[in-house]
């Protein structure tokens, strides 16, 4: 961790030199971003470009900051005002910062430990890709979009599992809190199934990779509903 | 660039019918116009003739299939029948098409003394009268008796005799019953449109507004007038008449809610709906079987090479954009056959949609706004 003196005041810079060095090296494949870690929030803008097979579809200004990377995700800020800025459009007040995944999907889309180009070429990608199309079809690609707050959590892990049967994904999230899965031991979705064999492989994933956190916040989601 | 996907060639042609359609400002300012008019001529004629009269809209504009002129300046055109509940016996055509004239003269005088300032000119045709606003658009009336004995499958009550163009004999027609019958063969559609409708707009059915129910089948045929429009500039004598086309089309609509699917099946199949009777083309009015609408190919047979030769071009030019690779190609396209002003501007929306569909589709983790969800749980 490093001091600068900001105008007059010793602040602590709140981004480590290795994570700069690799938001540098990733910003080498966008022409024209900018990353500027002198600040009390380190930030990155641009022009992000919604492109596909070498065609450049829609631009958008953006702005990245950074506040406790990588715990907490960097917030996406579109600052050419194209997209209105409001929840229905996946944008989060107060400040309407881009809503890219739910926390909950945050193992799968963006690991611990994961460059920050995989944050560019993923949720980013994804984020613009998708108000372009929006603006052109008037709905979200696939036709539909992951509700807010808990409704999203709620479809997220509805997707994960492969079932929309809330009893039966809070037995299944219970399981990652069990030391193994015993062999006999039935899926709670199918009697008939070893959960070794049906949803097993989910749950051991889920367990290797999700914060017990969440798993445990997730729950008591399900157990509400 | 990737071929279109059905869906963007719908949406593409969609943008197409909405810069043909007349604009919705303009038919509300012509109804007002008409029914002002429509009062003060049954006004008039209780008072000088002792009969009722009726003043509705016919044609193109009741079908709801008029296209805007090609050349933005020039006119669009509203079609009435004037229909004077008097008996055609003790009238001449003459007589009775020069009393419906006197009346629009003192019609245009009741205007001005009444401080009007949108006054009209009066232009007489060979069978109707046209009211020329100043503007964008003028009122052709078509003067009409009832018909004493009208043979119709729908809406004989409906039924008219008209004069013909030389002024000498009576001739039949019956708009209102015609409609009925195109309503009808696009019921389905029509059905569907309204519901869906009232669903989003929240109101009841009988709510949704006229305007807002254009059904494909009616933007189909705006579409192929508009075609056959721009074929035929300059060339206007054998150029197929619109209601061949409407019928013709009405009956090879396989009510699908894709306008360039339906358009692609109409002009695939319409040919199969014009018969052969002994040696005689046929199309058949399908509320009076008696009357063939081209019944003038007979005399005329470059009207019927024209017909095929024009639906299989279309056929043709239609069918090819779902293969084409290069929007250049339908850009060119749809300049020459729809004589766009915009058309480079509503292909490139189309590659546009259509290279994001297959971006959207490539991507493999899905994040918001996306979801692989369903809709409720």
């Amino acid at each position: 961790m490093r001091s600068k003196l900001i105008h007059g005041a010793t602040q602590e810079i709140v981004i480590k030199d290795e994570f700069i060095l690799d938001i540098k090296e990733s910003l080498k494949e966008y022409k024209g971003f900018k990353f500027s870690s002198f600040t009390s929030k380190p930030t990155v803008i641009g022009q992000w470009e919604v492109k596909f097979e070498g065609v450049v579809y829609e631009t958008y200004d953006i702005k990245i900051t950074f506040d406790g990377y990588p715990e907490h995700l960097p917030k996406v800020y579109e600052t050419s005002n194209k997209i209105p800025h409001e929840e229905d459009m996946h944008f989060n007040p107060p400040d309407w910062h881009a809503c890219l995944f739910v926390s909950h999907q945050r193992w799968e889309v963006f690991p611990k430990g994961s460059s920050f180009l995989t944050f560019l070429k993923v949720p980013v990608h994804n984020f613009f890709l998708g108000q372009s199309f929006f603006s052109m079809y008037g709905h979200w690609p696939e036709g539909r979009e992951r509700g807010h707050g808990n409704k999203g959590i709620v479809e997220y892990y509805q997707e994960l599992f492969g079932t929309k049967d809330k009893k039966i994904i809070y037995s299944l999230l219970r399981e990652t809190f069990e030391e193994s899965i015993p062999r006999q031991k039935k899926c709670p979705c199918n009697k008939k199934k070893r959960l070794k064999n049906c949803h097993g492989q989910t749950v051991t994933t889920l367990k290797e990779n999700q914060d017990p956190k969440l798993i445990f916040e997730a729950m008591q989601i399900f157990k509400k509903n | 660039m990737y071929k279109l996907s059905s869906k963007n060639l719908n949406l593409m042609m969609e943008e197409i019918y909405t810069d043909l359609d007349v604009p919705l400002e303009l038919k509300k300012e012509a109804e007002t116009k008409y029914l002002n008019l429509g009062e003060w001529l049954n006004q008039d004629s209780q008072s000088k003739f002792k009969s009722d009269s009726q003043l509705y809209i016919q044609g193109s504009t009741l079908l709801g299939t008029s296209v805007r002129p090609i050349k933005r300046g020039d006119e669009y055109d509203f079609d009435l029948v004037y229909k004077r509940n008097i008996k055609k016996d003790g009238i001449s055509q003459k007589d009775f098409k020069d009393q419906v004239g006197e009346q629009l003269t003192r019609y245009i005088q009741y205007l001005k003394d009444g401080g009007e300032k949108d006054i009209p000119f009066l232009i007489e045709g060979k069978r109707c009268w046209t009211l020329q606003y100043k503007g964008r658009f003028h009122i052709d009336v078509l003067p009409a008796l009832p018909d004493p004995e009208p043979e119709y499958l729908m809406d004989p009550e409906d039924g008219l005799i008209i004069t013909d163009k030389e002024l000498t004999q009576w001739q039949f027609s019956n708009p209102k019953g015609y409609h009925s019958w195109f309503k009808k063969s696009m019921r389905y559609a029509l059905t569907e449109l309204r519901n869906s409708l009232a669903k989003s707009d929240g109101v009841e059915v009988e709510d949704v507004p006229q305007h807002k129910t254009k059904t494909t089948l009616q933007k189909a045929i705006q579409i192929l007038k508009r075609h056959r429009d721009s074929t035929y500039m300059g060339s206007k004598d054998d150029k197929p008449i619109s209601v061949i086309i409407t019928t013709l089309a009405s009956h090879a609509y396989n009510n699908s809610d894709n306008l360039y699917v339906a358009l692609t099946e109409i002009v695939k199949n319409m040919n199969n709906y014009i018969e052969d009777r002994d040696g005689v083309y046929w199309v058949e009015n399908p509320i009076n079987k008696k009357e063939n609408f081209a019944d003038k190919w007979e005399s005329n047979p470059k009207r019927a090479e024209e017909m095929f030769r024009w639906i299989e071009s279309a056929n043709k030019e239609f069918e090819s954009y779902q293969n084409e690779t290069n929007i250049d190609v339908i850009t060119e396209s749809l300049e020459k056959s729809f004589r766009l002003d915009n058309a480079t501007a509503i292909t490139g929306k189309a590659k546009k949609r259509e290279g994001l569909a297959v971006a959207a589709k490539a991507v493999e983790v899905k994040t918001d706004p996306w979801s692989h969800s369903g809709d409720s749980y």
